[in-house]
């Protein structure tokens, strides 16, 4: 994989637990230079081409890692997605308040 | 002379009021007499159910049947576990309102997500309704033994007025028509829309409900608040933080609009714990502030199950076993795996993860389970342990795991139970909070992963009898009348007379979901994994015994009808 770059988040854990409607997926953890954390749910399929793609064999071997490779995971032959073709995560435009 | 009479039960009435003996009464679909005697009265039925429990049938509010219910009236095995409702139509995937020209790739979308087979899909699924979505209600609910209740998808309705490219914004002629296509379906009786945060579709894409800037999900929930339908959401479940703000997104949705919403799945996860709190937290908040958001919680546990012939998440934490499962072809594994020094490694490797404390894997490999087996032979084996296996056959689990494999040429599938969702103190806590609804069992789906049938067996069995979370009461009022009133199926959930005679008779000392297995009765040629029932004794739905322990599925039986609101 690519050098890891100063602006990007890493890696900082990968766990095995409840993923989209039941099915055991792998939750990484991701660390952005500004210490911000997310989190992403991977599938089974997707998880093991982004193994692949970063050359681990274990799920502990994607520590410290820079989060592209999971993104590695997407890319699927025939995929239509030249970069990375998403939409916004989509919330309301103004902070909403429950109070 | 009545059509129906269940004697000498233990009435647990869905209110959540403590359970008394008495008889239920039934003629013409309804309940006609809940609690007094009816030793002098005639019915052309009688069931003795001394001993047992009689409750509302149980509604199940999160599933995807749509395709099963269009070539199984039955939605085999859901009824048997006393299920007599469903909901349809959950995360933005609903079969109507279709164009002809896209259901193959809605189909494709469905069959990714829901992890439907492509042959059981296209054989089952014949799309006798047309294209919308009353002409759907109407033919499905010719022909069914279950009630259904109906959302709209809001990928389809997308799809339907966008038209191929729905990854994009919507013009405002666009939202405007999708507005009254979902006001059409809701005049034929859908009870809400679905949408999808998560989802994507064959080509990797978001679903379309992904690319709805909010304002569009605003004028649908506006057309929600018309009719005061529901709002079901699939969130970020992963990440605490933005489960929060969809929390926050949808409480004012809801008071803006005056609609119910519910969002699943919500899990335990033994890594984050403090995420269930985080979030239990923001929809107090949002109730609090006068919303209605019902988060859903599964019963069951989260399970992993795989064989030694392709590579699993398993073997990604079980130290040495990725590169060979990486082997690119069938000899190069079995070579492997009866190669002495590998098979040495891969054993000591399986060891390890036994005394691995760090790791959210830790079960010794004698916990593991035999799911199925390639030969008849050893058909007993399927259900029992390895560590049972292995001491009557003299060897270790470890090496059980490898040599079974290959003695049935690595077509012997396992399964490591309880690998989330499994902490069954904070699970029975958050099945009881009184925000919580029961739900998420995705009936329907992921047939050739994993069963989704029994979660109402399993909420009695584990968390009623065992961690004592909820009363007996309380756990029949959370998936009968709780879920009636979140989805405003009124007729329903309640045994009460006048109500719909949907009625469960179940034992509740032995009341649970049976073990995990495999069925071939799906169109095509692909298995399906289904969970039996245990500890129910009758189902009937609208009056119609559609179900008992003594006969099984009765012929001909369909009580069922479409739940319109």
């Amino acid at each position: 994989m690519g050098h890891l770059q100063r602006d990007e988040p890493i890696i900082v854990s990968c766990v095995v637990g409840p993923g989209h409607d039941g099915r055991a997926e792998v939750v990484a953890e991701l660390l952005y230079p500004n210490g911000g954390r997310s989190w992403l749910s991977i599938g089974e399929e997707a998880l093991t081409r982004a193994v692949d793609a970063a050359g681990v064999t274990s799920l502990d071997g994607l520590t410290g890692q820079p989060w592209t490779v999971l993104v590695a995971g997407l890319d699927m032959p025939g995929l239509d997605m030249p970069g990375l073709d998403m939409p916004d995560i989509n919330l309301p435009d103004q902070p909403v308040s429950t109070t | 002379m009545l059509d129906l009479i269940i004697r000498n039960g233990r009435i647990v009435d869905g209110t959540g009021l403590p359970a008394y003996r008495g008889d239920v009464g039934v003629a013409g679909g309804r309940l006609v007499s809940v609690g007094r005697s009816l030793e002098h009265a005639t019915a052309g039925r009688i069931i003795d159910a001394a001993g047992k429990v009689v409750s509302p049938g149980f509604i199940d509010p999160h599933t995807h049947y749509d395709a099963q219910m269009c070539f199984d009236p039955y939605l085999f095995p859901a009824i048997e576990h006393g299920v007599t409702s469903v909901v349809t139509g959950n995360c933005s995937l609903s079969l109507a309102p279709v164009r002809a020209t896209q259901r193959e790739d809605f189909s494709a979308m469905f069959r990714l997500i829901e992890e439907m087979p492509k042959a059981a899909f296209d054989t089952g699924v014949d799309w006798r309704w047309g294209e919308s979505f009353g002409g759907m209600v109407e033919a499905v609910g010719k022909d069914i033994a279950a009630n259904v209740a109906p959302l709209v998808g809001h990928s389809v309705l997308r799809l339907f007025v966008l038209g191929d490219n729905a990854r994009r914004a919507a013009t405002a002629d666009e939202v405007a028509r999708m507005c009254d296509v979902l006001r059409e379906c809701l005049d034929a009786g859908a009870v809400g829309l679905s949408t999808s945060f998560i989802d994507i579709d064959p080509s990797m894409h978001p679903v379309p409900s992904r690319w709805a800037p909010h304002a569009e999900l605003q004028a649908l929930c506006a057309v929600l608040g018309e009719k005061g339908r529901m709002l079901q959401v699939v969130h970020e479940f992963f990440d605490a933080g933005l489960t929060v703000s969809r929390i926050e997104m949808m409480a004012d949705l809801s008071r803006r609009y005056s609609i119910p919403t519910t969002l699943s799945p919500l899990f335990h996860n033994n890594t984050m714990p403090h995420a269930v709190t985080q979030v239990l937290e923001a929809v107090e908040r949002a109730w609090a502030s006068g919303a209605r958001v019902w988060p859903q919680v599964q019963t069951r546990p989260i399970d992993i199950s795989w064989t030694l012939a392709e590579r699993s998440l398993m073997f990604l934490v079980i130290p040495g076993w990725w590169p060979v499962l990486s082997l690119n072809t069938h000899a190069e594994k079995m070579e492997a795996f009866t190669d002495p020094l590998t098979r040495g490694s891969l054993v000591a490797g399986l060891n390890l993860l036994a005394d691995m404390p760090s790791s959210n894997l830790t079960l010794n490999p004698s916990s593991y389970v035999v799911r199925q087996v390639g030969s008849d032979r050893n058909r007993d084996l399927v259900g029992r342990t390895l560590g049972d296996i292995a001491v009557e056959r003299g060897t270790t689990p470890s090496e059980l795991l490898i040599d079974l494999s290959v003695e049935e040429d690595l077509q012997t599938w396992f399964m490591r139970a309880d690998i989330g969702h499994d902490n069954a103190e904070a699970v029975g806590a958050m099945l009881a909070h009184p925000f919580v609804h029961v739900g998420a069992s995705d009936g329907g789906a992921h047939v050739g992963s994993f069963a989704t049938f029994g979660d109402t067996g399993h909420l009695f069995s584990q968390y009623v009898r065992k961690t004592h979370s909820l009363r007996l009461e309380d756990a029949v009022k959370k998936i009968t009348l709780d879920t009636a009133t979140i989805w405003g199926l009124d007729d329903r959930g309640v045994l009460k007379e006048g109500k719909a005679a949907d009625i469960c008779v179940f034992d509740a000392d032995t009341i649970d979901r049976g073990p995990e297995v495999a069925s071939d009765d799906f169109p095509g040629d692909a298995i399906r994994w289904i969970r039996r029932q245990v500890g129910v004794h009758s189902v009937i739905v609208n009056g119609v015994e559609t179900w008992s322990a003594a006969e099984g599925y009765v012929a001909g039986a369909r009580g069922g009808r479409m739940i319109t609101r």
